[in-house]
């Protein structure tokens, strides 16, 4: 299934592009992550942690960055978790792109394509959609919030 | 299973004191149909259940002034053959009946099924219908909300942590109402629903004119949707078969279904449409009494 989001930032292209680059910082404005970590070349593990009502799921796993353009404003990455107790993980190929769209301003364009696999996937792709959906808005709220701090 | 600690208060107070010692850790275990089923996958893991069964509070089924009152705890099978409740509203005796089966309905709960807020049960779409309330109670007080407002997303609700779902109120049914719960099977009869519709039509004196509507859908979006536009396209206006059907038709962008093996989201939102034109037409015959 593929999640389109899209937000705009009181921030250039460039304040933006300095701040997603870093990735175990962008890390932590994805909600439920935690223990982000390089481990080799572009690769990072992490965890994160999510819950629907009584569910809880505990996803490790890693992020590996596979282009990152700043002449086009493109990011390109990988993420594979999975949660060993519950028996399912997830793959998703994510992408970023800026562009400006008005002085100082810049738009980021988030495109994902997730598989869930396992239990996850049998559990209900709905249920995982939502949730996913709702972890990206949050996450964009976040980004918005480091943006503004100047971080 | 993973090891739980297994709780299993008599009073009120004793299931506060149990989910204030283990916060988050704790879940509250009524039937268990729907939580058992997530335990044995592992997709819930609490390290406390606490039992409801022995909670005589969470007991029993009266009428007070005017309002049908449910204990969380009343089994969906003694809902279904309680007179009490068929005499307030023979929707609610229809709905509970069309519960899985017998077996699932002799353990499953009335409040442990709404708690649950899984969008493809039955019973919340005819209580939305029926404009039902349910009442939360914690160590802080007591609050009612309507069942909607409850029902937050997929397995999500609005009870605050420290809360217990106690009752279900369900309201009388106004004079010259009718009120029909339909449930869409193409498999088995015990399956849950491809789409579900609940609606509830209130007649003027003339017989004719919808004074007040109300429709429920279920198993087509994260909970069960209220079609609002499509009371709003009845009321106040006769009740003709054109009306009704117009006012299905409007159903059918409102969904959000999702495509599993009980069908396709594009089938769905036809059958949210079909489904609920003919839950206004039994609606509507009921109001008339014939």
């Amino acid at each position: 299934m593929v999640f389109e989001q899209r937000c705009v930032f009181d921030a250039s292209c460039d304040a933006l592009w300095d701040l997603i680059v870093k990735v175990p910082e962008v890390a932590l404005c994805i909600p439920g992550v935690s223990n982000v970590a390089p481990v080799e070349g572009n690769s990072f593990r992490g965890r994160m942690n999510l819950s629907i009502g009584p569910i809880r799921l505990g996803l490790e796993g890693t992020v590996t960055i596979q282009t990152q353009d700043r002449a086009t404003w493109r990011s390109v990455m990988r993420a594979e978790a999975a949660d060993r107790r519950v028996g399912g993980g997830m793959k998703a190929d994510m992408s970023m792109e800026l562009r400006e769209v008005g002085n100082q301003q810049s738009e980021l364009l988030i495109s994902t394509n997730l598989t869930l696999l396992g239990k996850l996937g049998e559990f209900g792709q709905p249920v995982i959609r939502r949730k996913a959906d709702s972890i990206l808005q949050e996450f964009a709220r976040n980004l918005q919030s480091r943006v503004s701090a100047g971080a | 299973m993973a090891d739980v600690l297994y709780q299993e208060p008599e009073t009120l107070d004793g299931v506060f004191d149990a989910l204030q010692q283990y916060g988050d850790d704790a879940l509250l275990l009524a039937g268990g149909t729907g939580l058992v089923n997530l335990m044995k996958q592992r997709l819930a893991q609490p390290s406390c259940l606490v039992g409801l069964r022995k909670v005589a509070a969470l007991q029993g089924v009266q009428r007070s002034d005017g309002d049908l009152q449910i204990g969380a705890m009343v089994t969906q099978r003694d809902a279904e053959t309680s007179d009490v409740i068929r005499v307030h509203s023979a929707l609610l005796t229809e709905t509970y009946g069309r519960v899985a089966s017998v077996r699932i309905r002799n353990v499953a709960t009335v409040g442990g099924g709404l708690a649950h807020a899984d969008p493809s049960q039955d019973p919340p779409v005819s209580l939305i219908a029926l404009g039902a309330r349910v009442r939360l109670q914690s160590r802080q007080g007591t609050r009612e909300l309507p069942l909607e407002d409850f029902l937050v997303d997929y397995y999500e609700t609005a009870r605050q942590p420290g809360e217990v779902l106690t009752h279900v109120i369900v309201p009388p049914q106004s004079a010259r109402s009718g009120a029909v719960y339909l449930k869409y099977l193409p498999r088995t009869e015990d399956d849950y629903a491809t789409v579900s519709v609940a609606a509830l039509l209130v007649l003027d004196a003339d017989g004719v004119t919808c004074r007040d509507a109300r429709i429920a859908l279920g198993a087509v979006g994260p909970t069960i949707l209220r079609a609002r536009a499509a009371e709003d396209m009845l009321r106040g206006r006769a009740v003709t078969a054109d009306a009704m059907r117009a006012a299905a038709a409007s159903v059918k962008p409102a969904v959000d279904p999702a495509t599993d093996y009980r069908g396709s989201a594009e089938y769905k939102r036809d059958m949210a449409e079909v489904f609920t034109r003919r839950a206004l037409e039994g609606a509507l015959a009921r109001a008339q009494g014939r």
